[in-house]
């Protein structure tokens, strides 16, 4: 792919386009093609490339060319999305927020580029221990734990193999993306599939005679026990 | 596949909050400059936003990309509007 902007174009340096622009200037001036749009990629990718490492670095160092690629991939999918601008934010928030999600995007799939779904899936360690909370009444106790443990049996009665690989993987921390890779499914189908599950557990705990107060009430005193 | 107790107790609680109507991670990345813009500014969020904040409780990914976004508004390098 030929970059934008890989240097400071001959455009760009000939013209004085100052980088401050109102929302109306960065639609007018990418969409204008030749040397404006030229400039304006090379204003967006310069701020980019200075924003972006600094805020990315609690999850690691990342390598500059990562951080040029990251950009570079930016850059194209805001020249392809500029429709979708509809001006309740500043552009360049708004260009951002596309930024963040490709680098986000790809340091998760280079962390994760070596775990299977079978990794992440295996059994847990232990079955449900018993809740030992020697302030708690025995009552309160059993009715717990028989949440939970109505609770682990729909997620292997009720759930597809899909569902159930997909909401397992999450919970053990694999990014919907990762999960969505290994299972040809974009990271919105995967959410998609994931919200169907956990709808699909509520109605059968509800269905169990539970409401939506009982399951507040008893993950809260399970999170404290 | 079976979950540990740990796990199941993440699993109620999210659960406990699921919706029958939320915002996938797609609408609320449409939404979350807007939505990042009036959080710092300390505006009151306009109703239709509530949406991206319950998303956000119940995503980790997208509640991780607001992060960054917020840190790097925070730290906004000067020459770019």
């Amino acid at each position: 792919m030929s970059g934008f902007g890989a240097g400071p174009s001959k455009a760009y340096a000939r013209q004085r386009t100052p980088v401050m622009r109102t929302n109306e200037g960065w639609l007018s001036d990418l969409r204008a093609g030749g040397a404006t749009q030229a400039a304006a990629l090379e204003a967006l990718r310069s701020y980019l490339l200075r924003a972006l490492p600094g805020s990315l670095r609690r999850y690691g160092e990342v390598p500059e060319d990562v951080i040029e690629d990251v950009v570079q991939d930016s850059l194209v999918r805001t020249l392809a999305h500029l429709d979708r601008f509809e001006g309740r934010s500043r552009f360049t928030t708004w260009a951002t927020t596309i930024a963040v999600r490709v680098a986000m995007t790809e340091l998760r799939r280079r962390r994760w580029r070596d775990v299977s779904l079978d990794d992440v899936t295996v059994d847990a360690r232990s079955e449900l221990p018993a809740i030992a909370d020697p302030k708690s009444d025995p009552e309160g106790r059993a009715a717990r734990r028989g949440i939970l443990d109505a609770l682990a049996t729909l997620v292997e009665t009720a759930l597809s193999e899909r569902q159930r690989t997909a909401i397992v993987a999450e919970l053990r921390g694999m990014p919907q993306e990762e999960i969505g890779r290994r299972l040809g499914l974009s990271r919105n189908a995967v959410y998609k599939l994931t919200h169907d599950a956990r709808k699909k557990l509520r109605r059968g705990l509800e269905d169990a005679g539970l409401d939506a107060a009982e399951i507040r009430s008893a993950f809260e005193a399970a999170g404290r026990s | 596949m079976r979950l540990d107790r740990e796990e199941i107790v993440r699993l109620l609680a999210l659960v406990a909050v699921t919706r029958e109507d939320e915002v996938d991670c797609d609408a609320c990345l449409a939404d979350l400059a807007e939505f990042a813009e009036s959080e710092l500014l300390g505006a009151d969020l306009p109703v239709a936003l509530g949406r991206v904040e319950e998303h956000l409780a119940g995503c980790g990914e997208c509640a991780e990309e607001y992060a960054v976004l917020r840190e790097v508004m925070r730290s906004a390098p000067a020459g770019a509007s």
